[in-house]
């Protein structure tokens, strides 16, 4: 089996974590909000006193403390998501999805832990928004200082990688001296999909799909962690406008054209229809 | 095929007096060497992003391999999650499906910390002498798994000339 962490005592400290991670997920599923919010105060608090009773400088160590961290601001992070979800903050709750995806990537970066059912959750509960289309701009900048060393992280004196873990510290790097924003772009693919356009109204039709599921989940018809994912298909349903015509007669949409050369093959209409995919199951089986 | 989709490409040109090329190519080098490129409204000599990221990635991973960077630090920062590498030179004891699959090898890293669905799309260019003595440049705007099926191809033609 493989370990969650790389060394024994990180993989001891998770194992102590998960009964309060499991606590947590089960107010979650209740909508218990305020004590799935305690849970995770505690899971914090735990994680900390371990960390201060750590004494050793093992750097392999000390990064899996870096990815503990993460794991418990992802499980809090989460209930902030689905909080505001069902408080049809919708907008908020997009951002709060992509601070969650963040945390994922770091935790598939750096460990072991299972994470594939939140994986393939909330990359579905992405497709529920109605954003495809982000801005993304390009710019120059003198260089790129090292977050660690505050060298320029490219020059050879840095010895550090972008997004790799020293000693529980992740390397970054920042832009520095802004020198020119040469455009503004509209992608499909940006490196931070929270520079959305449009910005929508919470109230707004577009947040039809994550509205029907915010329902679907206060009512109790689907728990949080019942939410699979969704599935996407084309429906023909009946034209409500279509009349049957003899085939030379005017069409009725108007057009002045003969029946046959118009409608005649529009008695029903494609629509795409979502599926909200749901299973049953223990709350646990999330964490494994 | 909407117009913010990105674009796939995969081309090799011939390449005529390429100055930059000729002097590295009678510097009697090895390995390969980074070049920045004019960008902006100033022509100002500048590099992707990635650049130094991929270097310093490939000089961990290779230490034989030799690289010449750049006196320019100045960085291109683009918003895109795709990987820009900067036009290389590839020395005469550096071939073109070597680098490739040092490429596909970093994207690889990079993927690391991918999620479901995501996909590392990658805009490279390299400069190299073909066996006959003539200068071609290898274009490539796509994602990782188009590169590493070309590459496979690479090897296969290459076993089949050998």
């Amino acid at each position: 089996m493989t370990r969650p962490l790389h060394t024994d005592r990180a993989c001891a400290i998770f194992e102590s974590l998960r009964p309060l991670a499991q606590n947590l997920l089960h107010h979650l599923n209740e909508c218990n909000f305020s004590e799935a919010g305690s849970a995770a105060i505690s899971l914090k608090e735990f994680l900390e006193l371990e960390n201060k009773q750590n004494s050793s400088d093992d750097k392999e160590l000390l990064n899996d403390f870096f990815v503990l961290e993460r794991y418990c601001d992802f499980l809090t992070l989460y209930v902030i998501l689905w909080k505001r979800i069902l408080e049809g903050k919708f907008s908020d709750s997009w951002n709060t999805l992509h601070d969650v995806f963040d945390l994922l990537r770091l935790l598939k970066r750096f460990s072991n832990i299972e994470i594939s059912f939140f994986e393939q959750q909330l990359t579905d509960l992405e497709k529920a928004y109605p954003y495809r289309v982000f801005t993304s701009i390009g710019a120059t900048f003198d260089y790129y200082e090292c977050t660690i060393c505050g060298l320029d992280i490219n020059s050879p004196e840095c010895s550090h990688l972008r997004n790799e873990l020293y000693g529980g510290r992740l390397a970054g790097a920042k832009p520095m001296n802004l020198m020119e924003i040469d455009h503004l772009a509209i992608v499909s693919n940006p490196r931070d999909k929270r520079c959305v356009v449009p910005v929508y109204d919470d109230a707004d039709e577009a947040f039809k799909v994550v509205r029907y599921l915010a329902e679907l989940v206060t009512s109790g018809k689907v728990p949080i962690l019942y939410f699979e994912g969704l599935a996407f298909s084309i429906r023909k349903l009946p034209n409500p406008e279509y009349q049957k015509l003899g085939r030379n007669e005017p069409c009725f949409c108007g057009s002045e054209k003969k029946f046959k050369r118009c409608c005649e093959s529009k008695e029903y209409i494609e629509n795409e229809h979502v599926d909200i995919v749901g299973r049953a199951r223990p709350v646990e089986q999330a964490l494994v | 095929m909407s117009i913010l989709e990105p674009r796939q490409f995969c081309e090799i040109v011939s390449v005529a007096d390429d100055k930059k090329f000729v002097d590295f190519i009678q510097s009697n080098p090895s390995g390969l060497a980074v070049i920045a490129e004019p960008y902006g409204d100033d022509d100002t000599l500048s590099l992707p992003s990635d650049a130094g990221d991929f270097v310093k990635w490939a000089k961990q991973n290779n230490p034989a391999l030799q690289i010449v960077m750049p006196e320019t630090k100045r960085q291109i920062l683009r918003q895109s999650v795709e990987t820009w590498l900067p036009l290389v030179l590839l020395a005469v004891d550096t071939d073109l499906s070597d680098y490739l699959k040092l490429v596909v090898g970093y994207l690889e890293y990079k993927l690391k910390s991918a999620l479901k669905g995501e996909v590392a799309r990658i805009h490279l260019s390299a400069e190299y002498k073909t066996k006959v003595g003539e200068v071609k440049r290898f274009n490539y705007d796509g994602d990782s798994e188009t590169l590493k099926a070309i590459v496979k191809k690479m090897d296969l033609n290459q076993f089949l000339d050998d």
